[in-house]
């Protein structure tokens, strides 16, 4: 039924329940998986505020912290490959810097997906920036079903 | 830069131009006039045409060729419509809203008891901040005024050079070793509780190693500049930086009118504010909203803060060992104490001394001119300067009547009476001393107006401090501006708490310490 499935996760709690239900549908229809990881751009606002640094030093933080990231990130997708090669589910991963609404839609639209599978918030628990998904924004936009777990 | 013609230059070049030119003709005399700001109207029409016109000309080409064409279009003509917004805020804050916020405070006085707009320092500086973070919270600040924020980071640097003009040398001398002092001892002090805090909570290494340099020298600076070094994860940021702009916007909005109402002087507010306050930015911003127009009190928090800035790489070499001990060798980076020098020393630092020396050497000062303590003076013999007969005569009866042991003062008046005028800033000392050797009010008010005669602070000095404003006051708006709900909100977990703690001792033990223990003025 569903061909391509999308799961974006942080690797949080509600995620992780939203990547075994994703993986789980994909096995029974034979779909495709999408699993994405969203860098949140917002975070490079979090430095606004500084200003005495010179400039090297700023880009050696975010060199150091896009690194971080990515790191995370890669560790994220490395356990939801895991899962899903036992399920025997083809997936693909999806590293994306961004706006986490707009990039989701964005890999919605580029993907045809079919399928869009979210996490909810757990409370006291938390990505490393914290951020409100709007919902809102993603139902009105995208073009596929959402399925919130 | 979004290879997109854009109309804004345009429309606020245009703005700003006619807002000049309905200045020059006159139409907003009565409005200025009203608010006290009539002598006014010949400096800001000129700032709102120049760069109105610069705005305007870039705006004309943004509309005509999209803005990223070009190689250096980033740096031109990307930031020229956030600019001409900032400087229009400038003008509106200065010269329109903090006029109005006085006349408020005044005209509700009798029902509140108290002036509010003195009280909470509701000034064209703090108006900025709040216009700044009212709009980036409430409107968000569109796409195509951006790369104009963040001019701000420029623009602060370029106000504190210029503030490297206006001190003398018996200033420089006197803050520097207080600050020396007091920064040396806060800032080791604030890292090593933190980092033994650290400990008591069980945080892991890379947080406290933000935390500890964020919290002991310059907030999110610092925080930034040892990242690397301890190998921050995202997580740690979000948690420190969040909490650093938290705690040092509260304190932006707290330290002004509690040093106002404890009745701090300059030295006292500008150490306090340079030692207790985290972020630097808000070291400025609180001396600025406590004093927006004398600048002595930003003249002191600001060499509080370089003091801090200097101490940033010593930090990091410190807290680069800390995290050494106990790590295993392939997650640490070896340590180049030379390069962290070289590499964290703020340039602007040395922008700032280049000024001082040209000031020291007189390079901006014609003839006569002298920055004596933190007064100006010009002895040069003048009629206008001179004393009227009866007051010469009234200070040969003290003279005479044997009351001045000091042989130095005594002498000094002596020259005063042959010279009928203060000759030099030192018999100006000694002048003004003359006044501990009477109770005489009127005698002591003559030894103040011989030395009000010889005050005269040079037109090239008026005019860079005038600058020196405008840098503040544009780059505290766009630093407003960056102060943004969406990051005070990353703040949590333990790093709130150590933060809080933290923030609170720092601040209430250097309040304590500035006020009780720093009673000289210079």
């Amino acid at each position: 039924m569903f061909k391509k499935i999308l799961i974006a996760t942080h690797g949080t709690t509600g995620a992780k329940k939203a990547e075994q239900l994703a993986i789980e549908i994909a096995s029974q229809h034979g779909s495709e998986l999408f699993a994405m990881y969203v860098i949140n751009s917002n975070w490079s606002s979090l430095t606004g505020i500084e200003w005495l640094n010179a400039s090297h030093t700023r880009m050696k933080f975010y060199n150091h912290m896009e690194k971080d990231f990515y790191q995370k990130a890669k560790q994220v997708l490395e356990d939801i490959n895991r899962a899903a090669s036992q399920k025997q589910v083809k997936i693909n991963n999806i590293i994306s810097v961004g706006i986490p609404e707009e990039a989701i839609i964005e890999e919605c639209a580029k993907n045809h997906i079919e399928l869009l599978v979210l996490g909810r918030g757990v409370k006291g628990e938390r990505a490393e920036y914290k951020y409100t998904l709007q919902l809102n924004k993603i139902k009105n936009k995208a073009s596929c079903p959402i399925l919130l777990v | 830069m979004n290879n997109q013609k854009s109309i804004a230059g345009l429309l606020i070049g245009g703005g700003l131009v006619l807002y000049a030119i309905i200045l020059k003709i006159g139409y907003l005399n009565d409005v200025l006039k009203y608010l006290g700001q009539a002598k006014t109207i010949d400096v800001h029409s000129g700032v709102a045409l120049w760069v109105g016109m610069l705005v305007l000309l870039i705006g004309i080409l943004n509309f005509i060729v999209p803005v990223g064409k070009f190689k250096h279009d980033s740096i031109v003509r990307a930031p020229a419509p956030g600019i001409g917004i900032i400087i229009l805020l400038c003008i509106l804050n200065r010269y329109y809203l903090e006029p109005i916020f006085k006349i408020w405070g005044k005209a509700l006085q009798p029902a509140l008891g108290f002036d509010f707009a003195t009280i909470f320092g509701f000034n064209y500086i703090l108006l900025g901040i709040l216009i700044g973070i009212l709009w980036v919270n409430i409107i968000k600040i569109p796409a195509w005024m951006l790369p104009g924020v963040k001019t701000g980071r420029l623009i602060l640097k370029m106000g504190i050079i210029t503030l490297g003009a206006m001190y003398s040398i018996t200033e420089l001398r006197y803050m520097g070793s207080l600050s020396i002092t007091m920064v040396f001892a806060f800032v080791m002090g604030t890292v090593f509780f933190v980092l033994w805090f650290g400990k008591i909570f069980k945080t892991e290494k890379p947080l406290t190693g933000v935390l500890a340099s964020g919290l002991g020298v310059c907030g999110v600076s610092a925080a930034v500049a040892v990242a690397p070094v301890v190998k921050a994860r995202g997580i740690d940021m979000a948690y420190s930086i969040g909490m650093l702009l938290l705690v040092g916007v509260v304190g932006l909005f707290v330290f002004p009118p509690v040093g106002k109402a404890v009745g701090m002087n300059e030295i006292q507010f500008g150490a306090w504010a340079g030692t207790g306050l985290l972020n630097s930015a808000q070291v400025a911003a609180a001396a600025l909203v406590f004093d927006p127009h004398t600048i002595e009190t930003l003249k002191v928090a600001e060499i509080f803060n370089i003091t801090r800035v200097l101490i940033l790489p010593l930090i990091v070499i410190v807290l680069a060992l800390w995290f050494a001990k106990g790590e295993a060798a392939e997650n640490v980076e070896k340590l180049n104490v030379g390069k962290i020098l070289i590499d964290k020393f703020p340039i602007f630092v040395i922008g700032f001394i280049f000024m001082f020396t040209l000031m020291s050497v007189g390079f901006f000062t014609p003839k006569g001119f002298e920055l004596h303590g933190k007064n100006w003076y010009n002895v040069t013999p003048s009629e206008k300067k001179q004393l009227k007969k009866e007051e010469l005569a009234k200070i040969k009866d003290f003279v005479d009547s044997g009351a001045v042991t000091s042989p130095m003062v005594k002498e000094a008046l002596e020259k005063l009476l042959v010279d009928k005028q203060i000759t030099s800033t030192t018999q100006a000392d000694y002048v003004l001393k003359a006044q501990d050797f009477t109770k005489d009010k009127e005698l002591k008010k003559l030894f103040k107006d011989a030395d009000k005669k010889v005050h005269g602070k040079p037109i090239t000095i008026e005019i860079m401090r005038e600058y020196m404003l405008w840098f503040f006051a544009y780059g505290l708006i766009a630093l407003g501006m960056q102060i943004t709900w969406q990051t005070m909100k990353q703040a949590g977990g333990k790093a709130a708490v150590i933060g809080a703690i933290t923030g609170f001792l720092k601040a209430f033990l250097a309040f304590w310490v500035c006020l009780y223990l720093l009673k000289e003025t210079i």
